[in-house]
C-alpha cells in the first residue's frame, strides 16, 4: 500500500479543508464520540486534566445527584463512557443484557468505546483522549505513565464507595498488595476469580474405558504409569482403542498449556510456566528448578517413553488447535493421555500424581489467574469518581458477578433462599461470550462466594470442580507460586528482556532433549549458557521485586 | 535445421513446464483456502487436507453467516468503499489535471510539495492527535477522507493527461470559448476513461483491502468494515489465552475451518471486478508509463 504511506500528510490538509462537510456528517454517524469529544477538550492544551471531580463532588451530593447507598445511583441522567479491549471472539459490549441490565438498574447510561487493538490503546494513552474507565485497557507502564502524569485517580481514596472492594482488599493484603503500583497507590481494581478450580489449569487425565478395557486399574505410580502406556500401545486396534492410538500426548515441555509439566511436577519439582518461569520456595526465596538438577530425572523418563513410542513426536511441534483436534475436541479418541482443561468426553478419568519413587512428595501445577489486573482504571475525564467507584461496587456484587460469570438468572442460574447458587447445565457455553464480559470485568468471585456454587452434573465447571478438588492436597500453594503484580518502571524492562533470553532458550533445550536425549552430557553447557544469559541477574531482580511486594502487603 | 527446430520444441515444451510450475505454485495457496473452507476441522488441523477436501462440510460458511458482523461489515465495506473511491477520483484526477497545465501558478513548488508528502510523514502519533482535533476519529468520515489524494496515483494520472492530451487540443477548445473547468469536464475527461476505470479499480480494491485506519480510528463494533472484522477472526484462530476455558478453547477450534470461509467472502467480490476492468489495465497505466 505504496499510496497509503504517500498520502497521510496530504490527507491532512485536505481534511482540515473537509472540515465543513465533516460537522454534518458527525452528528448522525458518531453515537459514541459525542461524550468523547467534550473530554479531549481538557486534553488539549492543558498539562494536566484538572481535577474536577473533588470541587463538583460537593455540590452534586448536595443536589441529590447520587445516591450514597442503594440503587439507582444516580437520579438525574448521568453517563459513564468505558473504553476496553474486548477478549478475543468476544461480542460487541454495547449489545450485551449483562451491561444492559446494569445500566438500567443503576440509572447510568453507559457509552462504550473500543479498542479494536493495542495500536489503538497506545493512541489512546499518548493522545490522553480518556474515557471515564478503562476496562482491560491498558498495560501496567500505560497506566503508571498516566497516573504520573496526574490523569487516573488513586482509587483506595474512593474504597468508602465501594464497600465491596473495601472489605475484601482489607481481608486480602496480597491481594492489595498484587494491584498497587509502586507509587504506592491504587490506580486500577481487578477481576477476581478465585474459584479452586481456577488455581488449577488443566486436569491430567487418562482415558478411562480403555482401562477397563484393558483389566487394567487407574496408575498410581510412575512404573504403573508406564506399563498402563506400554499396554495400551501393545493394544492398539484391539476394541475400542485405534491403530493409530498416542499413549500420552505432550504438546511440548515447557507450554503452559499441553505440556509436560505435570509429569514433572509429580516427581516434587515446582516447575511453573507462567510468564517468569519462576517459583517461591519455603523460606520465601526466589527460587529456579528449570536449573535444578532434580528436573533430569523426569527428563530422561520422557525421553524414554517418546524413545519407546509411547509420547508422540508430532506434539512437539504441535499447535494448540492441533493438539485439540487430537485429544480434546475428537468424538473418536486417538489419545490415552494428556492435559487439557476439560475432557472430550470420551471417557476421560482425572489422573491423580503419580509416585515417582524418589521420596518426594508429588506436586500438581497451580496458576495466578484467580486475579486478573487492570480491569477498572477510573481517568480524571470522569467527574463524579464516587459514581463509578459505586459502579465497580454492583459489578462485585455477588448476584451480578454471578450473572456475569454463569448467565442470566432463572434460565441459567437459581438463586436459593441459603444463599447458594445452583447453575444449569447448559450446551451453549461460547454465548456467553456475547451476553457478559467475563473475566474481563472487575467481578468479585470470592472463595467464600465460590464454594456456595453448586455445578449441575454436566456442565464443564463440575468436573472440573471435583478435579480440582481431589488435586487440592497436591496442587502449589499460593505461596510458592511467583505472584501477579505490578513491576517498578526501572526494574520491568530488564525483567521481561532476560526473560524473552531465558525461557526460550529452556523450552528448546528441554525439548532436543525429550526427543534426543544427552540430557547427562549436555547439562552443564546448559547452566552455564543460561547463566551467561543473565539468569543470576534475573532471579535477583525478581527477588528484589518479590520483597518489594510482601512489604505492600503488610 | 531439423535439429534446431527440435531444440526449439524441447525449449518450448521445457518453457511450459517452468511456467505451469510457476502457476502451480501461485494458485495452491488460494486452492488451499478454497478447499480448507469446505473441510472438516480435524481433517485441517490435523494436516490431511492436501490436494482435495476432506470430510466436506459447509459448516464454516453456515457458521459466518449467522455472525452478525460479517453481514454489517459487508454493508460498511461497500458503503466505504462507494464514497471513498468517489472522494478519491474528486480529488485526484483533476489534481493529476491541474498540475500538467502550463499556466498554473507556482506549479512546480505545488508538485514538490505533493511529492514530499510521498517520503516524510508526520508518524501515526501526530497525525492521530490531529485526526482527534479535527473531531475525525470514530467518524464515518475518517475512513472515506484518509487519504483521500494519493499522490502516487495522481502521477500516474498527470503522466496519463500529458502524454494523451495534445496541448493543442486544449488550445482549441479555448479558442471555441471553453472554460477551464468546461475543457475538463467536457474534453479531457472523455478522452481518459481509461485512466478513470484503473483509478476507480485501484482507489476501490485499496478501500475494499483496507483495515488500518478502522483499526485506529473506529472505536466502534457496529462500524467496522469486513476486513477488520476478518483481521479479528484471523488473529484470534491464532490465539493462545491462559485465563480462559471451555467456551474459548471450542470458539478456536470452530475457527480453524471458518476463517478461510471468511477469507474467501471477503476476497470474492474483488475478484469478481477484476476482469471486467482489467482490458483497461494494460491502456490506463501503460500508456502513461511508455510514451511519458
Amino acid at each position: 500500500m505504496r499510496k497509503h504511506a504517500g498520502m497521510k500528510a496530504t490527507a491532512v490538509l485536505l481534511s482540515a479543508a473537509m472540515l465543513v462537510a465533516c460537522g454534518g456528517g458527525q452528528g448522525s454517524t458518531a453515537g459514541t464520540t459525542a461524550a468523547g469529544s467534550e473530554t479531549t477538550a481538557a486534553g488539549s492544551e492543558t498539562t494536566a486534566i484538572p481535577d474536577s471531580g473533588s470541587s463538583t463532588t460537593a455540590a452534586a451530593e448536595a443536589a441529590g445527584f447520587f445516591n450514597e447507598e442503594g440503587y439507582p445511583i444516580v437520579n438525574e441522567p448521568f453517563t459513564l463512557t468505558i473504553g476496553y479491549t474486548a477478549d478475543a471472539g468476544q461480542g460487541d459490549w454495547s449489545t450485551m443484557d449483562w451491561w444492559q441490565r446494569l445500566a438500567e438498574e443503576s440509572g447510568i447510561t453507559i457509552e462504550f468505546v473500543e479498542y479494536a487493538d493495542g495500536n489503538a490503546v497506545s493512541l489512546m494513552y499518548a493522545s490522553r483522549d480518556y474515557p471515564d474507565i478503562a476496562i482491560h485497557a491498558g498495560s501496567d507502564k500505560q497506566i503508571a505513565d498516566a497516573a504520573e502524569a496526574g490523569d487516573v485517580y488513586n482509587l483506595e481514596e474512593y474504597l468508602d464507595y465501594a464497600p465491596n472492594w473495601k472489605e475484601y482488599l482489607d481481608a486480602n493484603p496480597l491481594v492489595k498488595a498484587s494491584i498497587t503500583f509502586p507509587d504506592g497507590h491504587i490506580h486500577s481494581l481487578p477481576a477476581i476469580q478465585d474459584r479452586i478450580l481456577y488455581e488449577m489449569r488443566d486436569m491430567w487425565m487418562i482415558n478411562g474405558k480403555w482401562l477397563d478395557e484393558l483389566g487394567l486399574e487407574v496408575p498410581t505410580t510412575i512404573d504403573e504409569f508406564y506399563e498402563v502406556l506400554k499396554a495400551i500401545k501393545a493394544n492398539a486396534g484391539k476394541g475400542s482403542i485405534p491403530e493409530n492410538v498416542i499413549p500420552y500426548y505432550v504438546r511440548g515441555i515447557t507450554n503452559n498449556i499441553g505440556g509436560a509439566l505435570d509429569l514433572i511436577n509429580t516427581y516434587g519439582i515446582r516447575v511453573m510456566a507462567e510468564s517468569s518461569f519462576a517459583t517461591i520456595d519455603d523460606n520465601g526465596k526466589v527460587e529456579f528448578n528449570y536449573a535444578n538438577p532434580d528436573i533430569k530425572e523426569p527428563m530422561e523418563f520422557i525421553h524414554k517413553l517418546v524413545d519407546e513410542g509411547l509420547i508422540s513426536k508430532d506434539g512437539f511441534t504441535d499447535d494448540r488447535p492441533q493438539a485439540q483436534a487430537k485429544s480434546s475436541s475428537t468424538k473418536e479418541p486417538i489419545v490415552a493421555c494428556y492435559s487439557e482443561y476439560a475432557g472430550g468426553g470420551n471417557g476421560e478419568v482425572a489422573l491423580m500424581p503419580l509416585d515417582s519413587g524418589n521420596g518426594k512428595t508429588p506436586v500438581f501445577r497451580a496458576q495466578t489467574s484467580t486475579l486478573m489486573r487492570n480491569r477498572y482504571t477510573v481517568f480524571k475525564t470522569c467527574e463524579h469518581p464516587e459514581i463509578a467507584m459505586r459502579f465497580a461496587n454492583m459489578i462485585a456484587e455477588e448476584d451480578w458477578t454471578v450473572y456475569n460469570f454463569f448467565g442470566e438468572f432463572d434460565t441459567y442460574v437459581d438463586k436459593n433462599d441459603d444463599g447458594t447458587y445452583f447453575v444449569k447445565d447448559r450446551s451453549d457455553l461460547g454465548q456467553l461470550f456475547n451476553y457478559s464480559p467475563q473475566n474481563w470485568a472487575p467481578e468479585l468471585m470470592t472463595r467464600e462466594l465460590s464454594e456456595r456454587i453448586i455445578y449441575a452434573e454436566g456442565h464443564v465447571d463440575y468436573g472440573r470442580n471435583e478435579a480440582a478438588n481431589q488435586y487440592s492436597e497436591w496442587m502449589i500453594p499460593k505461596k510458592n507460586l511467583y505472584p501477579t503484580f505490578v513491576y517498578s518502571d526501572e526494574k520491568r524492562d530488564r525483567i521481561s528482556e532476560l526473560a524473552g533470553d531465558i525461557t526460550p532458550y529452556i523450552s528448546s533445550t528441554l525439548s532436543s532433549w525429550a526427543l534426543e536425549g544427552g540430557i547427562e552430557e549436555g547439562w552443564d553447557a546448559y547452566i552455564a549458557q543460561l547463566n551467561s544469559l543473565g539468569l543470576e541477574e534475573y532471579l535477583d531482580l525478581l527477588q528484589q521485586e518479590y520483597d518489594r511486594f510482601l512489604s505492600n502487603a503488610q | 535445421m531439423r535439429k534446431i527446430i527440435h531444440n526449439d520444441k524441447v525449449f518450448t515444451v521445457f518453457n511450459y513446464i517452468l511456467a505451469a510450475l510457476f502457476l502451480l505454485i501461485a494458485l495452491y495457496p488460494l486452492w488451499y483456502v478454497v478447499i480448507c473452507s469446505f473441510s472438516g476441522i480435524s481433517a485441517i488441523v490435523t494436516g490431511k487436507v492436501w490436494i482435495v477436501p476432506k470430510d466436506v462440510t459447509f459448516d464454516g460458511f453456515k457458521r459466518m453467516f449467522e455472525q452478525k458482523e460479517i453481514w454489517s461489515g459487508y454493508r460498511w465495506t461497500i458503503l466505504y468503499t462507494l464514497v471513498g473511491t468517489g472522494i478519491n477520483l474528486v480529488f485526484t484526477i483533476p489534481a493529476g489535471y491541474a498540475l500538467t497545465r502550463k499556466t498554473l501558478p507556482f506549479r512546480r513548488a505545488i508538485n514538490m510539495y505533493f511529492m514530499l508528502t510521498m517520503f516524510i510523514g508526520g508518524g501515526m502519533i501526530p497525525t492521530y492527535l490531529w485526526m482527534d482535533r479535527l473531531h475525525l476519529v470514530n467518524t464515518f468520515w475518517i475512513m472515506v477522507l484518509m487519504g483521500a489524494v494519493s499522490v502516487w496515483n495522481m502521477i500516474i494520472c498527470r503522466t496519463f493527461f500529458e502524454s494523451n492530451i495534445p496541448e493543442e487540443l486544449i488550445d482549441a477548445a479555448k479558442i471555441d470559448g471553453g472554460s477551464e473547468i468546461g475543457i475538463f469536464a467536457r474534453i479531457v475527461l472523455p478522452l481518459s476513461k481509461a485512466i478513470l476505470a484503473v483509478m476507480t479499480l485501484f482507489f476501490a480494491v485499496g478501500h475494499w483491502n483496507s483495515y488500518f485506519t478502522a483499526l485506529i480510528y473506529l472505536r466502534d463494533r457496529g462500524r467496522q468494515p469486513l476486513q477488520l472484522v476478518l483481521r479479528t477472526i484471523l488473529l484470534t484462530s491464532q490465539m493462545m489465552t491462559e485465563g480462559s476455558g471451555e467456551q474459548f478453547d471450542q470458539l478456536i477450534f470452530e475457527l480453524q475451518n471458518m476463517k478461510y470461509c471468511v477469507v474467501i467472502a471477503a476476497s470474492l467480490p474483488v475478484l469478481i471486478m477484476y476482469p471486467f476492468i482489467q482490458k483497461y489495465f494494460v491502456k490506463g497505466v501503460m500508456i502513461g508509463a511508455i510514451k511519458g
